[in-house]
């Protein structure tokens, strides 16, 4: 899967990311912290201002965060013509 | 407050509950580039990517927004992370990329994360059918009044 040399490294910085900055968004490149933010969009703007379009992660400080559901697609339920 | 309106009619021009039920809620819309990413590519000296147009069906079912991802990588974004995602098979991972929707008929312009997910061959039950290529999901919905009429037809959305 993509970013995983910044998910990896957030996960090293995880606990005390924890500390200080739960619910912010940290911004990572490569195996380096830019900072946090207080939203996605401002997240995504920094990462922006600083890495151009090259890829970064922008990821949610919390305990349990990444996990999301959408059964309609995932059961199939959507409609697809015959 | 922008809102939107959608009575769902049979051919005598009556409210249509078995319409709304079986086509549900849905905008054309369009997908682009977020504009921090088209301010970046400008400086850049590259092309702004043509907005994809299509369907999003409203899924109240759905935590994060999804878009078809042959889209996403179509216009150049790059992922910003990665969700686990639950499947009838398990748990699977998704890619997730910062997206613009425009609403164009209202006029509305929402920034979300969206899930990259297949589409493939989704459509709506119009006659007809057009291609769905987002669930709007309730990382938008949390913006959102939902009304769901199902006797007269009708739903509509506010913020």
């Amino acid at each position: 899967m993509a970013l995983e040399r910044e998910r990896e490294y957030y996960e090293s910085l995880k606990e005390d990311l924890l500390r200080h900055h739960e619910g912010q968004f940290a911004v990572i490149h490569a195996d380096q912290l830019l900072g946090t933010y207080t939203t996605f969009d401002e997240a995504l703007a920094a990462g922006v201002r600083a890495y151009g379009t090259q890829p970064f992660l922008i990821q949610e400080v919390a305990e349990k965060a990444g996990e999301i559901q959408h059964p309609a697609l995932t059961v199939g339920m959507l409609y697809a013509p015959p | 407050m922008p809102h939107h309106n959608a009575f769902i009619k049979d051919k005598d021009g009556n409210p249509n509950p078995l319409g709304l039920r079986v086509l549900g809620a849905f905008f054309p819309i369009e997908v682009h580039i977020p504009p921090q990413i088209a301010e970046a590519l400008a400086k850049e000296g590259k092309p702004i990517p043509t907005p994809v147009t299509g369907l999003g069906l409203i899924d109240t079912g759905a935590t994060m927004t999804c878009v078809h991802e042959e889209i996403l990588t179509s216009l150049g974004l790059n992922p910003t992370g990665v969700v686990n995602s639950g499947t009838a098979a398990g748990p699977v991972q998704q890619n997730v990329y910062p997206v613009r929707i425009v609403f164009p008929a209202q006029g509305w312009t929402l920034d979300v994360p969206a899930a990259g997910v297949n589409l493939t061959g989704q459509t709506t039950q119009l006659d007809p059918p057009q291609p769905l290529i987002v669930l709007l999901g309730r990382n938008l919905l949390e913006q959102w009044i939902l009304v769901w009429n199902g006797p007269a037809g009708h739903w509509a959305v506010a913020f």
